[in-house]
């Protein structure tokens, strides 16, 4: 199932409901998910969906060659951030899971990084952990994974990964933000538990 | 006077470039041009081909069925490509790539050891000079002056210092071309 | 003031971008989609030095609405897409016409429906001139057949829709956004100060009504008289800004009748008219929206028969039809999906045209 940029919580949320018991899950970008799909995937995790959505983010637009994208950091080069990008002009790049945090809806959150082995089997287990959640009928899961664009970041591919690791990260912190089952699902009038982090 | 020139190589070999240059050079002359390119969905490595047109009268349709002259720098662009070419037109090849190429009766075929002309001047950037210098000597549409000229002009200030390179690999295309003749 | 015009070899995309500057647009919103990138990129190097504005929106439906605000506040404003990017802009175009507001809007058509592909099409016929979204309103539309009319007919859209007050489509395609031509460039003109007497923006007290743009109407004669002014500027326009060119025979017995990149495929048919031994003209619209209704009429009482050719399986040629009114056969050579007719394709579809119509060929 394709669909339009961006719109693909929307598409998934149709499948869904139409097919419960059916896995279902997205795979976006930072253009599509954080840009063009921002409404649908706040709005998706609000209702708390009971979907996965697995987030590529390598800061820039790939497959148009290079743009700006929401994920951009300051002071990056692309195709339309000649200069670089700067808050005066474009904003500051917008933190995803962060935000999605603020949601009662999300059951799971986190963000890895796709560059050494252990980072890599660690995001495995978060892709696991978020799949898990919807089958457990947890609800909406999402697993940012910061990723590399040698090509538009005009690197070779072991620069990129080092950037990921010595820059990227800084603005990206890797973290599990929440693990547990949906606001909705506990009791009414119950305080909720200190503390969402894991 | 109307010149239909077709190129094809692989990405990378400066197919668009040499194109864009002759379209530049064309204009430059004081003739109507176009330059038209098809890409392969890859952006790399795939086939990459362009058509320019030279006209002193209307462009009219920038394609071409049957254009006068091609530059073909792969053998799988040969293979493709090289029966397209008009009645009497001239075909130009890279032969360090292109060992056979069918040539129809009537058409003139000129072999241009291009790679290795870039390897002797020592800039592999230069392959597709050495086919623009034999192209333009083999049909007379433009003087290799008129494109060394628009090159200096086309090139940004940080890259001239491989003009000598350039003019030189674009003369050597030039006199393998006039000696064919 | 320097008359001698830069003379420059560049893209149709570069060419629409630096029209649209040439034309006095210093603000820009747009959003990624081939095959029109070049455009924003061009907009993002070159606006903000001159104290211009350039943003990236969110999206499509984003962008059409910075439009929208922009022009409300009185500015020459333009957005650039391609056809699913259009689409998504249909609401905001609906909103621009509804509320009486200029802007410049090119669409660089590319296959479809759907995702379809990024090659050549002309198949956003009907959507542009049809309508902007819902409701009762069309977009003037322009037919650029080169990287120097893309240049031209892009600066000058901006006239066009401060003197109608309506959305100006600049409609090119996938062949012409990448193409490379000689293009003379116009001087940038510039920008005047955002102050339009419809417009929003600061005022002194007293100094004029204040102004509200919208475009609801709930007096059910208010909404009407909408729509009745935007027919007369309608009609209007046909009468003062209808465009075409002719080229060929001057006693032809089958006309040609295409735009855009297809007209250039029909000029190369005219000018090897001999090799199908028909007497050829080519009659190609640089407007669609007013349409050249009346040189196309004029011409079926004339020529045995007309040949429509388009990127699209039949949109242009209605319109065609509609100004023939049967008086000659109309036949249609149409290709799709990235397709187009060599110009041996056109010849030959001439010479059955003209063997149906009776023409000794």
């Amino acid at each position: 199932m394709q669909a339009a940029h961006g719109r693909g919580p929307a598409v998934a949320t149709g499948i869904k409901r139409v097919h419960p018991d059916s896995v279902v899950f997205t795979y976006q970008g930072d253009g599509d998910l954080a840009s063009i799909g921002m409404a649908e995937i706040v709005h998706a995790a609000s209702r708390g969906e009971n979907f996965t959505v697995i987030f590529i983010n390598n800061a820039v637009f790939g497959m148009t060659q290079g743009q700006m994208a929401p994920t951009t950091l300051i002071g990056q080069k692309t195709t339309t951030s000649p200069r670089g990008r700067t808050a005066a002009e474009a904003g500051w790049p917008i933190r995803i899971c962060e935000l999605l945090d603020t949601l009662e809806g999300p059951a799971y959150i986190a963000r890895e990084a796709l560059t050494t082995p252990p980072r890599i089997r660690s995001a495995k287990k978060s892709i696991r952990r978020a799949f898990e959640a919807q089958l457990a009928g947890e609800g909406f899961g999402i697993v940012e994974l910061l990723s590399t664009c040698p090509t538009w970041w005009g690197m070779d591919p072991l620069e990129a990964i080092r950037h990921i690791d010595d820059t990227m990260v800084e603005h990206y912190p890797l973290r599990v933000f929440r693990d547990r089952p949906a606001a909705h699902d506990r009791p009414a009038g119950q305080q909720e538990e200190a503390g969402s982090d894991a | 006077m109307r010149e239909e020139l077709f190129m094809a190589g692989l990405g990378g070999q400066g197919v668009n470039l040499a194109g864009q240059l002759v379209g530049r050079a064309g204009m430059d002359a004081g003739l109507n041009v176009s330059w038209f390119p098809i890409y392969s969905p890859e952006v790399r490595g795939g086939s990459s081909t362009c058509t320019i047109v030279l006209s002193d009268g209307r462009v009219g349709s920038p394609t071409s069925e049957h254009p006068s002259s091609m530059v073909l720098m792969d053998t799988s662009s040969a293979e493709c490509f090289a029966g397209n070419l008009a009645e009497g037109g001239l075909l130009i090849v890279n032969s360090s790539l292109i060992r056979h190429v069918p040539v129809s009766e009537g058409c003139r075929l000129i072999e241009i050891p291009a790679n290795q002309i870039a390897a002797e001047i020592g800039n592999d950037r230069t392959v597709n000079m050495a086919l623009i210098g034999a192209w333009a000597a083999g049909t007379g549409a433009l003087t290799v002056d008129d494109v060394a000229r628009s090159l200096r002009e086309m090139l940004p200030e940080r890259h001239h210092v491989h003009m000598p390179d350039n003019q030189l690999a674009l003369e050597r295309g030039a006199q393998i071309a006039r000696e064919a003749d | 003031m320097n008359e001698e015009r830069r003379r420059v070899f560049i893209s149709g995309n570069e060419a629409t971008a630096e029209g649209g500057i040439a034309g006095g647009c210093r603000h820009f919103f747009g959003y990624p989609i081939t095959p029109q990138n070049k455009i924003p990129e061009y907009m993002a190097e070159h606006l903000p030095p001159i104290g211009g504005v350039y943003l990236q929106a969110e999206s499509e439906v984003a962008a059409i609405n910075m439009v929208y605000g922009a022009s409300s506040a009185g500015a020459r404003v333009m957005t650039t897409s391609s056809s699913p990017g259009i689409a998504l802009m249909q609401e905001g175009l609906s909103y621009m016409l509804g509320s009486e507001l200029p802007a410049v809007i090119v669409n660089m058509v590319r296959g479809g429906p759907g995702l379809g592909n990024v090659a050549v099409a002309q198949s956003d016929y009907w959507l542009s001139t049809r309508g902007a979204g819902h409701g009762d309103g069309r977009c003037i539309t322009l037919t650029p057949y080169s990287v120097q009319e893309l240049h031209n007919f892009t600066a000058g859209a901006f006239e066009i829709a401060d003197r109608y007050q309506n959305i100006v489509m600049v409609l090119g395609d996938a062949i012409l956004a990448t193409m490379m031509e000689p293009c003379e460039l116009i001087p940038r003109r510039e920008m005047e100060p955002p102050g339009r007497p419809y417009a929003v923006g600061p005022h002194e007290a007293g100094e004029r009504e204040r102004n509200i743009v919208n475009s609801l109407w709930v007096d059910f004669d208010a909404m009407e008289a909408v729509n009745i002014r935007n027919e007369e500027r309608y009609a209007r326009a046909a009468a003062e800004i209808t465009d075409w060119e002719e080229f060929g025979s001057d006693d032809p017995q089958v006309l040609l009748c295409a735009y855009g990149i297809s007209a250039r495929l029909c000029e190369g048919a005219v000018m090897r008219a001999e090799e199908a031994g028909v007497r050829l003209r080519l009659l190609r619209p640089k407007t669609v929206f007013p349409f050249p209704t009346v040189p196309i009429r004029e011409w079926s009482e004339r020529v045995d028969a007309m040949l429509v050719v388009e990127l699209s399986m039949g949109q242009f040629v209605e319109d065609v039809r509609l100004a023939v009114e049967g008086r000659c056969p109309v036949d249609l050579l149409s290709r799709a999906g990235g397709n187009m007719p060599t110009v041996s394709e056109v010849l030959a579809k001439v010479r059955e045209v003209a063997a149906k119509a009776g023409v000794a060929v």
